[in-house]
């Protein structure tokens, strides 16, 4: 299987960036997530995962490490996770790193928020943003 | 009512007097928006906390504009036509948008706003998840949910103000503000 990256890019959107690893199964996104397709670019991801859990059936490691995203993207981020919890609880290893920047407590807010909605463990972690 | 009585230019005028960091009325794209929320960035890099937030509630706010205005730009690519304007006072930022809705449209949004006011920061973060969580509305481009995070970034009441036309559009604009280096207590908004 392959690995699933997408080059980060601040444009007339703000394209996260996204390395999915199939043979680590470790995850990640970050930057910034306003987007021309919102579904269209999250579909990618939820179709990847879904294609790892059926065929490699191990470990799951999702980084978040974003530092804006609109609530489009946020509705989208939903949906993602409800991917990682529903394999969960088929048996399958799930982490999920939640990284957040240190002053912004809205993102913070939004990982307690997404652990109400799907009942997966989210793990929580203050950064410091680069710029 | 006299939320339904507003006067756009008189209150135009009114807050030019302000800094105002961005002023545009005119047909809306993408291209322009990301423009302006990059400039946004660099004239509020000196708050970064405020800074974000404006610009977060300025993004949701201007693809309200771009998604919902019913003014068309019959030039061209047919572009939505809106208002968006950003002025510094001393204590606040200042955040406004204006488009044409239609009438029959004014009595949802303005039980809409009604509903986000009357709750507080536990109870608003209770309704976006709500909304995040239903099927998205019929005429929904985005989440639904993007006046209630307005809200919540904005820690802040939101206020909107209608002037009908004759005919079927009416004149929306949002208000919203942003306290500038708010370490908001919790207490004063219950």
């Amino acid at each position: 299987m392959e690995n699933l990256e997408i080059k980060g890019e601040s444009g007339v959107y703000f394209i996260p960036e996204v390395k999915l690893n199939a043979t680590s199964g470790v995850c990640e996104i970050s930057g910034e997530s306003y987007l021309e397709d919102t579904d269209e670019f999250y579909n990618n991801i939820i179709s990847w995962l879904e294609t790892y859990i059926n065929e490699v059936k191990k470990a799951l490691t999702f980084n978040f490490k974003l530092t804006y995203f609109n609530t489009s993207s946020s509705r989208s981020i939903l949906n993602v996770l409800r991917v990682l919890k529903k394999y969960e609880d088929d048996g399958g290893k799930v982490t999920v790193n939640w990284y957040y920047p240190e002053d912004d407590d809205s993102i913070a807010e939004e990982a307690e928020d997404y652990m109400k909605d799907t009942g997966l463990k989210i793990n929580m972690f203050a950064f410091e943003p680069e710029d | 009512m006299s939320v339904k009585d507003f006067n756009f230019f008189e209150y135009h005028t009114q807050i030019n007097r302000n800094n105002v960091l961005l002023s545009y009325k005119g047909p809306l794209t993408d291209v322009l928006l990301s423009e302006f929320s990059r400039d946004i960035r660099k004239k509020l890099q000196e708050d970064p906390k405020t800074g974000k937030k404006v610009f977060a509630i300025f993004m949701e706010l201007a693809q309200n504009v771009l998604y919902y205005s019913k003014e068309v730009n019959h030039f061209g690519n047919k572009d939505k036509v809106g208002t968006l304007v950003i002025v510094d006072t001393p204590d606040h930022y200042k955040l406004i948008t204006g488009n044409l809705v239609f009438k029959t449209a004014i009595d949802r949004l303005v039980s809409k706003f009604e509903v986000i006011n009357s709750l507080d920061r536990e109870a608003l973060r209770e309704y976006k998840r709500q909304l995040r969580n239903d099927p998205k509305g019929e005429e929904s481009k985005g989440a639904g949910i993007g006046l209630v995070q307005v809200a919540l970034t904005a820690e802040n009441q939101l206020e909107i103000k209608i002037k009908e036309f004759p005919g079927d559009f009416a004149f929306y604009a949002l208000v919203v503000n942003v306290r500038k280096n708010a370490e908001v207590s919790e207490a004063e908004t219950a």
